[in-house]
């Protein structure tokens, strides 16, 4: 009977323990904690690794695990964005993530072409620019 | 669950229980000395129960404890309440926390192909060039 009890008890201290297990893993993991391939991946957000919180360390860390297999020229980007990109604010990453995802949605041929339209909307005059991209509009003028 | 009981178990069952029902109809016939002697232990036992404090609690303890009991003890309620309740807790927590594994991996992902792509991130955040792309698919 008491047996069956501790079985349940120890069943759940378990499933807690399962269900925490990731943020123990990951914890918050200071610089000092990384090895030292890691910090030397992630060297450009130094300055703000204590102001990452543990999920976005987490995915620094994954990325850095990648880092490893990647061709120079991704290395170079990598290196080179990802400043940047963690200083966006939450909603910046959030649309770019959303835009990416359609994006990557269209035919390899297509996405192949991206670099060169890229470059293709870059040269073209900043009226025309701004045309394609009108302010956010107030409320009451939205239809 | 247990099979279905075979005709000459429920038999045996049922002659048993004629059994009992016989020797309950009899009554129980004591002597005057046995009876006397029932009474005394049964004062003796009243009487080392009566010290007990009953507090509300105490009331509330027992009035679970019957109805505990109605399921076959605490024993009973631990394995038909509790393990399924606990069951559904862990199953919960094993959805939430693979939710929550899957959903950082596809982050990681998506990170990963933006921070080594042939776009740059600004084209991701640019609305103009996303209106561009929008207006070459639809003439194409």
């Amino acid at each position: 009977m008491r047996r069956a009890l501790l079985v349940l008890a120890l069943c759940m201290a378990a499933g807690a323990a399962g269900a925490q297990s990731p943020k123990i893993k990951g914890g918050r993991p200071a610089w000092a904690e990384l090895t030292v391939e890691q910090q030397h991946t992630l060297a450009p957000l130094k300055a703000d690794w204590e102001s990452l919180d543990p999920d976005r360390r987490r995915k620094w860390i994954g990325i850095a695990k990648r880092y490893p297999g990647m061709k120079p020229q991704q290395q170079e980007r990598v290196q080179r964005r990802m400043q940047a990109w963690a200083q966006l604010t939450p909603e910046q990453r959030r649309q770019a993530r959303e835009n990416y995802k359609r994006i990557a949605k269209v035919s390899p041929e297509k996405r192949g072409k991206l670099g060169e339209q890229w470059a293709e909307y870059q040269a073209l005059p900043p009226d025309e620019r701004q045309n394609l991209a009108p302010p956010p509009t107030p409320a009451k003028k939205k239809k | 669950m247990s099979p279905a009981k075979r005709p000459e178990q429920a038999m045996n069952e049922f002659q048993f229980g004629d059994k009992i029902r016989h020797i309950l109809n009899q009554g129980l016939s004591l002597d005057s000395r046995k009876a006397a002697r029932l009474q005394a232990a049964r004062e003796l036992a009243l009487a080392r129960k009566r010290p007990e404090p009953v507090g509300v609690l105490a009331s509330a303890g027992v009035w679970a404890g019957n109805m505990v009991g109605d399921f076959g003890g605490w024993t009973g309620v631990s394995l038909r309440l509790l393990v399924p309740v606990a069951m559904l807790l862990i199953g919960f927590g094993a959805i939430y926390t693979w939710q929550q594994n899957q959903r950082a991996a596809e982050v990681e992902e998506i990170d990963a192909q933006l921070l080594t792509g042939d776009l740059p991130i600004d084209a991701y955040l640019d609305r103009g060039f996303q209106n561009f792309l929008k207006t070459r698919a639809a003439e194409e």
